[in-house]
Protein backbone atom coordinates (compact mmCIF):
# COMPACT_ATOMS: atom_id res chain seq x y z
CA UNK A 1 0.00 0.00 0.00
CA UNK A 2 1.41 3.58 -1.02
CA UNK A 3 0.75 6.56 1.14
CA UNK A 4 -0.33 9.96 -0.28
CA UNK A 5 -1.44 13.02 1.35
CA UNK A 6 -4.41 13.07 3.31
CA UNK A 7 -7.05 16.05 2.73
CA UNK A 8 -6.42 16.72 5.97
CA UNK A 9 -2.74 17.83 5.18
CA UNK A 10 -3.74 19.99 2.34
CA UNK A 11 -6.02 21.38 5.52
CA UNK A 12 -3.75 22.46 7.20
CA UNK A 13 -1.20 23.48 4.62
CA UNK A 14 -4.00 25.85 3.16
CA UNK A 15 -4.95 27.31 6.60
CA UNK A 16 -1.22 27.70 7.38
CA UNK A 17 -0.49 29.13 4.02
CA UNK A 18 -3.45 31.32 4.37
CA UNK A 19 -1.84 32.92 7.81
CA UNK A 20 1.31 33.58 6.72
CA UNK A 21 0.12 35.76 3.76
CA UNK A 22 -1.93 37.68 6.04
CA UNK A 23 0.40 38.29 8.07
CA UNK A 24 2.85 39.43 5.17
CA UNK A 25 -0.52 41.66 3.67
CA UNK A 26 -1.66 43.35 6.57
CA UNK A 27 1.93 43.60 8.10
CA UNK A 28 1.33 42.19 11.39
CA UNK A 29 3.07 39.58 13.54
CA UNK A 30 -0.37 37.78 14.77
CA UNK A 31 -1.01 35.92 11.66
CA UNK A 32 2.31 34.48 11.68
CA UNK A 33 1.73 33.09 15.32
CA UNK A 34 -1.19 31.64 14.32
CA UNK A 35 0.29 29.53 11.96
CA UNK A 36 2.78 27.73 14.61
CA UNK A 37 0.56 25.47 15.65
CA UNK A 38 -0.78 24.38 11.69
CA UNK A 39 3.03 24.20 11.00
CA UNK A 40 4.12 21.83 13.64
CA UNK A 41 1.19 19.48 12.77
CA UNK A 42 2.70 19.70 9.24
CA UNK A 43 6.40 19.58 10.12
CA UNK A 44 5.76 16.45 12.36
CA UNK A 45 3.60 14.65 9.72
CA UNK A 46 5.57 15.73 7.12
CA UNK A 47 7.68 11.76 7.67
CA UNK A 48 6.32 9.56 5.03
CA UNK A 49 4.96 6.18 5.91
CA UNK A 50 7.08 3.47 4.82
CA UNK A 51 5.18 1.13 2.67
CA UNK A 52 2.54 -1.60 4.88
CA UNK A 53 1.21 -4.14 3.27
CA UNK A 54 -2.05 -6.01 4.76
CA UNK A 55 -3.04 -10.30 4.86
CA UNK A 56 -6.47 -10.03 4.89
CA UNK A 57 -8.63 -12.66 5.10
CA UNK A 58 -12.79 -13.06 4.57
CA UNK A 59 -15.17 -15.67 6.22
CA UNK A 60 -18.96 -15.36 6.25
CA UNK A 61 -20.65 -16.90 9.15
CA UNK A 62 -22.70 -19.30 6.64
CA UNK A 63 -22.79 -20.17 2.64
CA UNK A 64 -26.13 -19.75 2.36
CA UNK A 65 -28.92 -17.47 4.01
CA UNK A 66 -32.82 -17.02 3.30
CA UNK A 67 -33.83 -13.20 1.78
CA UNK A 68 -34.33 -10.91 4.67
CA UNK A 69 -31.91 -12.70 6.56
CA UNK A 70 -28.66 -10.91 8.22
CA UNK A 71 -25.20 -12.21 7.71
CA UNK A 72 -22.16 -11.72 9.38
CA UNK A 73 -19.04 -11.01 7.03
CA UNK A 74 -15.90 -12.06 9.56
CA UNK A 75 -12.68 -9.82 8.00
CA UNK A 76 -8.88 -10.36 9.60
CA UNK A 77 -6.75 -8.02 8.73
CA UNK A 78 -2.69 -7.95 9.43
CA UNK A 79 -0.31 -5.43 8.51
CA UNK A 80 2.83 -5.72 8.13
CA UNK A 81 4.40 -3.03 9.91
CA UNK A 82 3.60 0.04 11.84
CA UNK A 83 0.22 2.60 10.74
CA UNK A 84 -2.13 4.64 12.29
CA UNK A 85 -6.04 4.03 12.27
CA UNK A 86 -7.34 1.15 9.93
CA UNK A 87 -10.60 1.65 7.90
CA UNK A 88 -12.30 -1.95 6.78
CA UNK A 89 -14.70 -1.03 3.54
CA UNK A 90 -16.54 -4.15 2.26
CA UNK A 91 -17.42 -3.54 -1.49
CA UNK A 92 -20.72 -5.18 -1.35
CA UNK A 93 -23.35 -6.21 -4.10
CA UNK A 94 -26.20 -3.56 -4.36
CA UNK A 95 -28.38 -6.52 -3.36
CA UNK A 96 -26.39 -7.02 -0.05
CA UNK A 97 -26.80 -4.00 1.94
CA UNK A 98 -24.44 -3.13 4.91
CA UNK A 99 -26.14 -2.79 8.37
CA UNK A 100 -22.54 -1.69 10.12
CA UNK A 101 -20.69 1.26 9.92
CA UNK A 102 -16.70 0.69 8.27
CA UNK A 103 -15.22 0.69 11.84
CA UNK A 104 -11.69 2.67 12.50
CA UNK A 105 -9.50 0.23 14.17
CA UNK A 106 -5.72 0.43 15.56
CA UNK A 107 -3.92 -2.12 13.97
CA UNK A 108 -0.94 -4.01 15.54
CA UNK A 109 2.27 -4.75 13.02
CA UNK A 110 2.30 -8.06 12.88
CA UNK A 111 -0.35 -8.93 15.05
CA UNK A 112 -4.02 -9.84 13.45
CA UNK A 113 -7.40 -7.79 14.34
CA UNK A 114 -10.34 -9.17 13.16
CA UNK A 115 -14.06 -6.95 12.64
CA UNK A 116 -17.04 -8.51 12.08
CA UNK A 117 -19.40 -6.37 9.20
CA UNK A 118 -23.52 -7.12 9.32
CA UNK A 119 -24.91 -7.79 6.22
CA UNK A 120 -28.44 -7.94 5.29
CA UNK A 121 -29.56 -9.63 2.30
CA UNK A 122 -32.56 -7.85 0.45
CA UNK A 123 -32.74 -9.96 -2.44
CA UNK A 124 -31.90 -13.58 -3.59
CA UNK A 125 -29.15 -14.40 -5.97
CA UNK A 126 -25.70 -15.57 -5.65
CA UNK A 127 -23.36 -13.06 -4.68
CA UNK A 128 -19.36 -12.45 -3.91
CA UNK A 129 -18.37 -10.91 -1.14
CA UNK A 130 -14.85 -11.46 -0.67
CA UNK A 131 -14.29 -7.64 -2.19
CA UNK A 132 -12.68 -5.02 0.96
CA UNK A 133 -11.46 -2.26 0.69
CA UNK A 134 -8.77 -1.05 3.31
CA UNK A 135 -7.81 2.58 4.12
CA UNK A 136 -5.30 3.42 6.01
CA UNK A 137 -4.07 6.65 7.71
CA UNK A 138 -0.64 7.18 9.46
CA UNK A 139 -0.74 8.03 13.27
CA UNK A 140 -0.26 12.01 12.15
CA UNK A 141 -3.25 11.56 9.87
CA UNK A 142 -1.53 13.70 7.06
CA UNK A 143 -0.51 10.42 4.87
CA UNK A 144 -3.57 8.10 3.83
CA UNK A 145 -3.46 4.52 1.58
CA UNK A 146 -5.68 2.62 -0.01
CA UNK A 147 -5.72 -0.92 -1.17
CA UNK A 148 -8.28 -2.78 -2.37
CA UNK A 149 -8.02 -7.06 -1.88
CA UNK A 150 -10.17 -9.63 -2.79
CA UNK A 151 -10.70 -13.09 -1.46
CA UNK A 152 -13.32 -16.27 -2.46
CA UNK A 153 -16.21 -15.76 -0.29
CA UNK A 154 -19.32 -16.40 -1.73
CA UNK A 155 -22.79 -16.62 -0.50
CA UNK A 156 -26.29 -17.99 -1.60
CA UNK A 157 -29.08 -16.22 -0.56
CA UNK A 158 -32.08 -18.12 -1.45
CA UNK A 159 -35.72 -16.86 -2.37
CA UNK A 160 -38.39 -16.45 0.80
CA UNK A 161 -40.65 -18.66 0.10
CA UNK A 162 -44.48 -16.82 -0.30
CA UNK A 163 -46.80 -19.03 2.26
CA UNK A 164 -49.12 -21.40 -0.52
CA UNK A 165 -51.17 -23.90 0.87
CA UNK A 166 -53.38 -25.04 -1.87
CA UNK A 167 -51.12 -25.15 -4.66
CA UNK A 168 -52.45 -25.38 -8.62
CA UNK A 169 -54.14 -29.12 -8.77
CA UNK A 170 -52.66 -31.09 -11.51
CA UNK A 171 -54.76 -32.96 -14.65
CA UNK A 172 -52.92 -35.65 -14.19
CA UNK A 173 -51.33 -37.64 -12.16
CA UNK A 174 -48.10 -40.30 -12.33
CA UNK A 175 -47.87 -43.77 -11.08
CA UNK A 176 -46.40 -43.11 -7.26
CA UNK A 177 -48.10 -42.76 -3.65
CA UNK A 178 -49.17 -39.75 -3.39
CA UNK A 179 -51.40 -36.67 -2.13
CA UNK A 180 -54.20 -36.45 -5.54
CA UNK A 181 -56.84 -38.73 -6.15
CA UNK A 182 -56.43 -40.84 -9.35
CA UNK A 183 -59.18 -41.02 -11.45
CA UNK A 184 -58.94 -44.74 -11.39
CA UNK A 185 -60.40 -46.90 -8.63
CA UNK A 186 -58.12 -48.81 -6.17
CA UNK A 187 -56.47 -48.28 -3.14
CA UNK A 188 -56.75 -44.71 -1.52
CA UNK A 189 -58.88 -42.52 1.25
CA UNK A 190 -61.09 -41.19 -1.42
CA UNK A 191 -64.13 -42.71 -1.73
CA UNK A 192 -65.10 -43.24 -5.75
CA UNK A 193 -68.28 -45.90 -5.96
CA UNK A 194 -70.28 -49.06 -4.59
CA UNK A 195 -69.74 -51.64 -6.89
CA UNK A 196 -70.70 -55.69 -6.37
CA UNK A 197 -67.82 -57.58 -4.12
CA UNK A 198 -65.10 -59.18 -6.97
CA UNK A 199 -62.39 -61.51 -5.99
CA UNK A 200 -59.31 -59.20 -4.89
CA UNK A 201 -61.26 -57.10 -2.66
CA UNK A 202 -60.75 -55.99 0.34
CA UNK A 203 -62.84 -58.09 3.37
CA UNK A 204 -63.00 -54.25 5.28
CA UNK A 205 -64.13 -52.74 2.11
CA UNK A 206 -67.54 -54.70 2.00
CA UNK A 207 -70.03 -51.76 2.58
CA UNK A 208 -72.28 -54.00 4.84
CA UNK A 209 -75.74 -51.73 4.65
CA UNK A 210 -76.10 -51.93 0.98
CA UNK A 211 -75.07 -55.44 0.98
CA UNK A 212 -78.05 -56.21 3.78
CA UNK A 213 -80.38 -54.22 1.18
CA UNK A 214 -78.96 -55.59 -1.83
CA UNK A 215 -78.78 -59.15 -1.02
CA UNK A 216 -75.58 -59.57 -2.15
CA UNK A 217 -71.97 -58.53 -1.52
CA UNK A 218 -71.22 -54.83 -2.21
CA UNK A 219 -68.03 -53.07 -1.85
CA UNK A 220 -66.67 -49.44 -1.37
CA UNK A 221 -64.38 -48.29 -4.23
CA UNK A 222 -61.81 -45.56 -3.67
CA UNK A 223 -59.41 -43.21 -5.59
CA UNK A 224 -55.74 -44.48 -5.00
CA UNK A 225 -53.74 -41.65 -4.67
CA UNK A 226 -51.10 -40.78 -6.38
CA UNK A 227 -48.32 -38.22 -7.05
CA UNK A 228 -48.14 -35.27 -9.69
CA UNK A 229 -44.75 -33.90 -11.90
CA UNK A 230 -44.96 -30.40 -11.57
CA UNK A 231 -42.58 -28.42 -13.49
CA UNK A 232 -42.12 -24.79 -12.61
CA UNK A 233 -40.98 -22.31 -15.45
CA UNK A 234 -39.65 -19.00 -14.46
CA UNK A 235 -39.79 -16.77 -17.27
CA UNK A 236 -36.63 -14.50 -17.29
CA UNK A 237 -36.82 -13.22 -21.29
CA UNK A 238 -37.82 -9.66 -19.35
CA UNK A 239 -37.61 -8.18 -15.75
CA UNK A 240 -40.11 -5.29 -15.06
CA UNK A 241 -39.03 -3.08 -11.63
CA UNK A 242 -35.70 -2.70 -9.62
CA UNK A 243 -34.46 -4.96 -7.46
CA UNK A 244 -35.19 -6.38 -4.99
CA UNK A 245 -39.29 -4.87 -6.08
CA UNK A 246 -38.39 -6.50 -9.31
CA UNK A 247 -41.12 -9.15 -11.04
CA UNK A 248 -38.25 -11.58 -11.36
CA UNK A 249 -38.15 -11.03 -6.97
CA UNK A 250 -41.74 -11.82 -6.75
CA UNK A 251 -41.97 -14.78 -9.02
CA UNK A 252 -39.11 -16.72 -7.54
CA UNK A 253 -40.90 -15.89 -4.52
CA UNK A 254 -43.77 -17.36 -5.55
CA UNK A 255 -42.02 -20.37 -7.11
CA UNK A 256 -40.03 -20.80 -4.25
CA UNK A 257 -43.64 -21.03 -2.17
CA UNK A 258 -45.22 -23.38 -4.74
CA UNK A 259 -42.11 -25.68 -4.63
CA UNK A 260 -42.51 -26.22 -1.18
CA UNK A 261 -46.18 -26.51 -1.21
CA UNK A 262 -45.94 -29.06 -3.76
CA UNK A 263 -42.93 -31.24 -2.15
CA UNK A 264 -45.41 -31.14 1.13
CA UNK A 265 -48.16 -33.36 -0.83
CA UNK A 266 -45.05 -35.59 -2.46
CA UNK A 267 -45.31 -34.29 -5.59
CA UNK A 268 -42.04 -34.31 -7.98
CA UNK A 269 -40.80 -30.92 -8.55
CA UNK A 270 -38.64 -29.44 -11.16
CA UNK A 271 -37.69 -25.73 -12.58
CA UNK A 272 -37.09 -24.85 -16.08
CA UNK A 273 -35.76 -21.24 -16.52
CA UNK A 274 -37.08 -20.06 -19.53
CA UNK A 275 -34.80 -17.14 -21.01
CA UNK A 276 -31.45 -16.73 -22.19
CA UNK A 277 -29.83 -19.29 -19.69
CA UNK A 278 -31.58 -22.65 -20.25
CA UNK A 279 -31.20 -23.75 -16.41
CA UNK A 280 -32.97 -26.42 -15.18
CA UNK A 281 -33.60 -28.74 -12.47
CA UNK A 282 -34.54 -32.34 -13.03
CA UNK A 283 -38.27 -33.83 -11.08
CA UNK A 284 -37.35 -34.90 -7.52
CA UNK A 285 -39.03 -35.10 -4.48
CA UNK A 286 -37.87 -34.54 -0.60
CA UNK A 287 -35.82 -32.50 1.23
CA UNK A 288 -32.83 -32.47 -0.88
CA UNK A 289 -35.05 -31.43 -4.23
CA UNK A 290 -36.24 -28.31 -2.08
CA UNK A 291 -32.42 -27.44 -1.83
CA UNK A 292 -31.96 -28.25 -5.18
CA UNK A 293 -34.66 -25.92 -6.34
CA UNK A 294 -34.05 -22.67 -3.99
CA UNK A 295 -30.59 -23.21 -5.33
CA UNK A 296 -31.63 -22.57 -8.62
CA UNK A 297 -34.34 -20.24 -7.86
CA UNK A 298 -31.28 -18.28 -6.54
CA UNK A 299 -29.36 -18.21 -9.67
CA UNK A 300 -31.72 -17.22 -11.92
CA UNK A 301 -30.94 -14.56 -13.94
CA UNK A 302 -32.39 -12.33 -16.61
CA UNK A 303 -30.71 -12.32 -19.79
CA UNK A 304 -31.68 -10.55 -23.05
CA UNK A 305 -31.70 -12.81 -26.00
CA UNK A 306 -32.65 -13.38 -29.09
CA UNK A 307 -32.82 -16.97 -28.79
CA UNK A 308 -35.59 -19.01 -26.89
CA UNK A 309 -35.90 -22.93 -25.74
CA UNK A 310 -38.43 -24.75 -27.52
CA UNK A 311 -40.26 -25.95 -24.92
CA UNK A 312 -41.69 -29.05 -27.31
CA UNK A 313 -38.29 -30.27 -28.07
CA UNK A 314 -37.55 -30.65 -24.15
CA UNK A 315 -36.62 -34.08 -22.77
CA UNK A 316 -38.88 -36.27 -21.11
CA UNK A 317 -36.54 -36.61 -18.10
CA UNK A 318 -36.83 -32.27 -17.83
CA UNK A 319 -40.41 -31.82 -18.94
CA UNK A 320 -42.73 -34.98 -18.87
CA UNK A 321 -45.72 -35.08 -21.01
CA UNK A 322 -48.11 -35.56 -18.29
CA UNK A 323 -46.45 -33.01 -15.95
CA UNK A 324 -48.09 -30.17 -14.47
CA UNK A 325 -46.21 -26.49 -16.21
CA UNK A 326 -47.02 -23.42 -13.82
CA UNK A 327 -45.80 -20.78 -16.05
CA UNK A 328 -44.85 -18.11 -13.84
CA UNK A 329 -44.31 -14.67 -16.04
CA UNK A 330 -44.33 -10.79 -16.13
CA UNK A 331 -46.22 -11.60 -19.19
CA UNK A 332 -44.16 -9.33 -20.97
CA UNK A 333 -42.40 -11.15 -24.22
CA UNK A 334 -44.76 -12.86 -26.93
CA UNK A 335 -42.04 -15.43 -27.11
CA UNK A 336 -43.27 -16.79 -23.64
CA UNK A 337 -46.98 -16.61 -24.78
CA UNK A 338 -46.28 -18.47 -28.04
CA UNK A 339 -44.00 -21.10 -26.43
CA UNK A 340 -46.32 -22.06 -23.29
CA UNK A 341 -49.37 -21.88 -26.60
CA UNK A 342 -47.50 -24.78 -28.22
CA UNK A 343 -47.35 -26.58 -25.20
CA UNK A 344 -50.94 -26.56 -24.21
CA UNK A 345 -51.57 -27.38 -28.34
CA UNK A 346 -49.79 -30.70 -27.76
CA UNK A 347 -52.15 -31.45 -24.36
CA UNK A 348 -49.89 -30.80 -21.46
CA UNK A 349 -51.52 -29.22 -18.35
CA UNK A 350 -50.30 -25.97 -18.17
CA UNK A 351 -51.26 -23.01 -15.50
CA UNK A 352 -49.97 -19.46 -16.01
CA UNK A 353 -49.49 -16.97 -13.27
CA UNK A 354 -49.45 -13.62 -14.98
CA UNK A 355 -47.91 -11.30 -12.55
CA UNK A 356 -49.75 -7.79 -12.79
CA UNK A 357 -46.56 -5.13 -13.67
CA UNK A 358 -47.81 -2.36 -13.76
CA UNK A 359 -47.31 -1.14 -9.93
CA UNK A 360 -43.57 -2.31 -10.70
CA UNK A 361 -43.42 -0.68 -13.85
CA UNK A 362 -43.94 2.84 -12.50
CA UNK A 363 -40.38 4.20 -10.83
CA UNK A 364 -38.84 2.65 -14.05
CA UNK A 365 -41.10 4.71 -16.40
CA UNK A 366 -40.57 8.18 -17.98
CA UNK A 367 -42.92 10.76 -17.17
CA UNK A 368 -44.80 10.31 -20.60
CA UNK A 369 -44.60 6.66 -19.85
CA UNK A 370 -46.40 7.60 -17.01
CA UNK A 371 -49.34 8.29 -18.86
CA UNK A 372 -52.96 6.35 -17.88
CA UNK A 373 -53.30 6.14 -21.60
CA UNK A 374 -49.93 4.37 -22.52
CA UNK A 375 -50.44 2.33 -18.93
CA UNK A 376 -54.00 1.65 -20.19
CA UNK A 377 -52.62 0.30 -23.45
CA UNK A 378 -49.85 -2.40 -21.96
CA UNK A 379 -53.02 -3.50 -19.74
CA UNK A 380 -54.97 -4.32 -22.85
CA UNK A 381 -51.52 -6.07 -24.29
CA UNK A 382 -51.54 -8.52 -21.60
CA UNK A 383 -55.26 -9.10 -21.04
CA UNK A 384 -54.96 -10.00 -24.39
CA UNK A 385 -51.65 -12.36 -24.22
CA UNK A 386 -54.09 -13.63 -20.84
CA UNK A 387 -57.17 -14.65 -23.45
CA UNK A 388 -54.43 -15.76 -25.76
CA UNK A 389 -53.22 -18.59 -23.48
CA UNK A 390 -57.05 -19.66 -22.15
CA UNK A 391 -58.03 -20.23 -25.75
CA UNK A 392 -55.48 -22.64 -26.38
CA UNK A 393 -56.06 -24.43 -23.25
CA UNK A 394 -54.05 -23.33 -20.88
CA UNK A 395 -54.98 -22.33 -17.20
CA UNK A 396 -54.00 -18.52 -17.03
CA UNK A 397 -54.88 -16.17 -14.29
CA UNK A 398 -53.23 -12.56 -13.35
CA UNK A 399 -51.97 -12.14 -10.24
CA UNK A 400 -51.11 -8.71 -8.27
CA UNK A 401 -47.88 -8.80 -6.32
CA UNK A 402 -49.45 -6.70 -3.75
CA UNK A 403 -51.81 -9.76 -2.92
CA UNK A 404 -51.93 -12.99 -1.42
CA UNK A 405 -50.55 -15.58 -4.16
CA UNK A 406 -53.48 -17.72 -2.97
CA UNK A 407 -56.25 -15.49 -3.93
CA UNK A 408 -54.92 -15.92 -7.56
CA UNK A 409 -54.16 -19.45 -6.69
CA UNK A 410 -58.08 -19.76 -5.72
CA UNK A 411 -59.10 -18.23 -9.03
CA UNK A 412 -57.86 -21.48 -10.97
CA UNK A 413 -60.89 -23.22 -9.47
CA UNK A 414 -59.34 -26.69 -10.57
CA UNK A 415 -62.49 -29.20 -10.29
CA UNK A 416 -61.25 -31.71 -8.06
CA UNK A 417 -59.90 -34.45 -10.17
CA UNK A 418 -58.97 -32.01 -12.99
CA UNK A 419 -61.25 -32.65 -15.39
CA UNK A 420 -62.84 -29.66 -16.46
CA UNK A 421 -61.40 -26.51 -16.24
CA UNK A 422 -64.40 -24.40 -15.29
CA UNK A 423 -64.18 -20.95 -15.30
CA UNK A 424 -60.06 -19.80 -15.05
CA UNK A 425 -60.87 -16.53 -13.43
CA UNK A 426 -58.39 -13.65 -13.95
CA UNK B 1 -15.80 -1.22 21.82
CA UNK B 2 -15.39 2.35 22.54
CA UNK B 3 -17.35 5.23 20.12
CA UNK B 4 -15.47 8.43 19.37
CA UNK B 5 -18.42 11.15 19.19
CA UNK B 6 -16.66 14.35 17.86
CA UNK B 7 -19.83 16.56 17.57
CA UNK B 8 -19.81 18.23 20.69
CA UNK B 9 -16.55 18.51 20.99
CA UNK B 10 -16.15 19.94 17.40
CA UNK B 11 -18.86 22.06 17.98
CA UNK B 12 -17.22 23.82 21.01
CA UNK B 13 -14.02 24.37 19.15
CA UNK B 14 -16.65 25.98 16.38
CA UNK B 15 -18.06 28.30 18.75
CA UNK B 16 -14.12 28.72 20.51
CA UNK B 17 -13.25 29.58 16.94
CA UNK B 18 -15.84 31.86 16.60
CA UNK B 19 -15.24 33.72 19.82
CA UNK B 20 -11.09 33.99 20.18
CA UNK B 21 -11.34 36.89 17.72
CA UNK B 22 -13.80 38.89 20.12
CA UNK B 23 -11.39 38.47 22.68
CA UNK B 24 -9.08 40.87 21.33
CA UNK B 25 -11.51 43.79 20.33
CA UNK B 26 -15.26 43.70 20.59
CA UNK B 27 -17.77 45.10 18.42
CA UNK B 28 -20.94 44.74 16.87
CA UNK B 29 -18.98 44.15 13.37
CA UNK B 30 -16.44 41.46 15.06
CA UNK B 31 -19.45 39.88 16.87
CA UNK B 32 -21.31 39.80 13.29
CA UNK B 33 -18.03 38.31 11.93
CA UNK B 34 -17.67 35.84 14.20
CA UNK B 35 -21.49 34.53 13.85
CA UNK B 36 -21.13 33.71 10.13
CA UNK B 37 -17.45 32.15 11.04
CA UNK B 38 -19.06 29.90 13.82
CA UNK B 39 -21.98 28.73 11.37
CA UNK B 40 -19.76 28.10 8.28
CA UNK B 41 -17.65 25.96 10.62
CA UNK B 42 -20.52 24.05 12.53
CA UNK B 43 -21.81 23.33 8.80
CA UNK B 44 -18.30 21.89 8.04
CA UNK B 45 -18.74 19.71 11.19
CA UNK B 46 -22.07 18.70 10.49
CA UNK B 47 -22.65 18.04 7.33
CA UNK B 48 -19.28 16.60 7.89
CA UNK B 49 -17.37 18.62 5.14
CA UNK B 50 -13.59 19.51 5.46
CA UNK B 51 -13.57 21.81 2.57
CA UNK B 52 -16.59 23.65 4.42
CA UNK B 53 -14.47 23.35 7.95
CA UNK B 54 -11.29 24.92 5.68
CA UNK B 55 -13.66 27.96 4.82
CA UNK B 56 -14.48 28.93 7.97
CA UNK B 57 -11.19 28.72 9.32
CA UNK B 58 -9.93 30.91 7.21
CA UNK B 59 -12.46 33.34 7.31
CA UNK B 60 -11.82 33.03 11.63
CA UNK B 61 -7.75 33.82 10.69
CA UNK B 62 -8.33 36.71 8.47
CA UNK B 63 -11.51 38.21 10.87
CA UNK B 64 -8.43 37.41 14.15
CA UNK B 65 -5.70 39.26 11.64
CA UNK B 66 -8.63 42.07 10.51
CA UNK B 67 -9.57 42.72 14.34
CA UNK B 68 -5.44 42.52 15.56
CA UNK B 69 -4.42 44.98 13.29
CA UNK B 70 -7.53 47.37 13.72
CA UNK B 71 -7.20 46.81 17.98
CA UNK B 72 -6.16 49.71 19.61
CA UNK B 73 -4.75 47.85 22.69
CA UNK B 74 -1.63 46.60 21.00
CA UNK B 75 -0.04 42.96 19.99
CA UNK B 76 -2.52 40.15 20.89
CA UNK B 77 -0.20 37.36 20.78
CA UNK B 78 -1.86 34.70 23.06
CA UNK B 79 -5.27 34.83 20.95
CA UNK B 80 -3.25 34.18 17.94
CA UNK B 81 -1.94 31.18 19.10
CA UNK B 82 -4.93 30.36 20.85
CA UNK B 83 -6.61 30.73 16.87
CA UNK B 84 -4.21 28.29 15.45
CA UNK B 85 -4.65 25.76 18.18
CA UNK B 86 -8.34 25.57 18.27
CA UNK B 87 -8.22 25.67 13.88
CA UNK B 88 -5.69 22.82 14.22
CA UNK B 89 -8.35 21.10 17.11
CA UNK B 90 -11.08 21.92 15.31
CA UNK B 91 -9.88 20.19 11.26
CA UNK B 92 -8.25 17.52 12.85
CA UNK B 93 -11.73 16.87 14.60
CA UNK B 94 -13.73 17.15 11.07
CA UNK B 95 -11.42 15.14 9.30
CA UNK B 96 -12.35 12.21 11.91
CA UNK B 97 -15.82 12.52 11.12
CA UNK B 98 -15.51 12.91 7.62
CA UNK B 99 -13.64 9.35 7.50
CA UNK B 100 -15.39 7.71 10.21
CA UNK B 101 -18.84 8.79 9.12
CA UNK B 102 -19.90 8.19 12.40
CA UNK B 103 -18.30 4.41 12.32
CA UNK B 104 -17.22 3.06 15.85
CA UNK B 105 -13.93 3.66 17.02
CA UNK B 106 -11.77 1.68 19.02
CA UNK B 107 -10.47 3.33 21.82
CA UNK B 108 -6.59 3.23 20.92
CA UNK B 109 -7.58 5.24 17.55
CA UNK B 110 -8.99 7.75 20.12
CA UNK B 111 -5.56 7.71 22.14
CA UNK B 112 -3.67 8.12 19.18
CA UNK B 113 -4.94 11.38 17.69
CA UNK B 114 -5.14 12.62 21.42
CA UNK B 115 -1.14 11.55 21.65
CA UNK B 116 -0.88 13.46 18.41
CA UNK B 117 -2.02 16.24 19.29
CA UNK B 118 -0.14 16.96 22.61
CA UNK B 119 3.20 16.56 20.67
CA UNK B 120 1.94 18.88 18.61
CA UNK B 121 1.19 21.52 21.05
CA UNK B 122 4.05 20.55 23.00
CA UNK B 123 6.44 21.69 20.00
CA UNK B 124 4.53 24.45 18.83
CA UNK B 125 4.71 26.47 22.42
CA UNK B 126 8.28 27.06 22.02
CA UNK B 127 8.07 27.67 18.34
CA UNK B 128 5.40 30.04 18.84
CA UNK B 129 7.32 31.89 21.11
CA UNK B 130 10.21 31.90 18.59
CA UNK B 131 7.98 32.90 15.79
CA UNK B 132 7.39 35.98 18.52
CA UNK B 133 10.58 37.31 18.36
CA UNK B 134 11.42 37.65 14.72
CA UNK B 135 7.78 37.78 13.39
CA UNK B 136 8.57 42.22 13.38
CA UNK B 137 11.23 41.10 10.74
CA UNK B 138 9.00 38.55 8.81
CA UNK B 139 6.02 40.74 8.84
CA UNK B 140 8.01 43.77 7.09
CA UNK B 141 8.17 43.21 3.14
CA UNK B 142 7.40 46.28 1.11
CA UNK B 143 3.46 47.80 0.81
CA UNK B 144 3.16 47.39 -2.65
CA UNK B 145 3.78 43.68 -2.54
CA UNK B 146 1.32 43.09 0.15
CA UNK B 147 -1.72 43.57 -2.32
CA UNK B 148 0.01 41.30 -4.32
CA UNK B 149 0.20 39.07 -2.11
CA UNK B 150 -3.15 39.26 -0.49
CA UNK B 151 -4.78 38.32 -4.13
CA UNK B 152 -2.03 35.75 -4.24
CA UNK B 153 -2.88 34.16 -1.12
CA UNK B 154 -7.02 34.13 -1.94
CA UNK B 155 -6.56 32.34 -5.32
CA UNK B 156 -4.67 29.46 -3.27
CA UNK B 157 -7.54 29.53 -0.64
CA UNK B 158 -9.80 29.28 -3.42
CA UNK B 159 -8.16 26.93 -5.39
CA UNK B 160 -7.72 24.83 -2.58
CA UNK B 161 -11.41 24.99 -1.55
CA UNK B 162 -12.84 24.26 -4.98
CA UNK B 163 -10.11 21.56 -4.77
CA UNK B 164 -11.67 20.00 -2.28
CA UNK B 165 -15.20 20.13 -3.21
CA UNK B 166 -14.18 18.16 -6.63
CA UNK B 167 -12.38 15.33 -4.40
CA UNK B 168 -15.34 14.99 -2.08
CA UNK B 169 -17.67 15.11 -4.83
CA UNK B 170 -15.82 11.91 -6.47
CA UNK B 171 -15.00 10.12 -3.53
CA UNK B 172 -19.37 10.51 -2.98
CA UNK B 173 -19.67 8.95 -6.65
Amino acid sequence: MKFRLSPLAHALLVAAGWAIVLGIALGRPEPFVAAVPLVTALMIGSVRCDRVEFAVSVETDREVAVEGDDLTLNIAVQASGVTGPVQIVTALPSLLQQKSLPALIMPVAGAALSWRHLVRCDACGVFDVGRVGIRAWDLSGMWVGEQDVTRPARVTVLPRPTPVENPPRPRYVGSRLGAHASTAVGDGLSFAEIGRYAPGDRPRAINWPVSLRRQSLHANRFHPDRQADVVLLIDTLAVVGERPNSSLDHMLRAAAGLAMACLARHDRVGVLEYGGIARSVRLGTGQHQAERVLAALACATPVRTEWVLDLRQLPERILPRRALVVALTPLVDDRVVSGLCSLAERGQDVVVLALDTDALSVPMLHRRERHPLVRRLWRLERDERLRTLRRWGGRAVGWQPDRPLEAALAALNVSRFGRGPGPWGG
Amino acid sequence: MGRLNATLPGALLAVAVALLPLTIHANLGVAAAAAATGTICLLGLLIPSLPLALTGAILAEIVCAIVSAAAPNGESFLASFGIGTVVLAFLVLTHSRTRGWGAPVTPDVLWADLHHMARVLLVATPGAAVVILFAHPLAAPATPLRPVLAVAGGLLAFGAVVQGVIAQARRSR
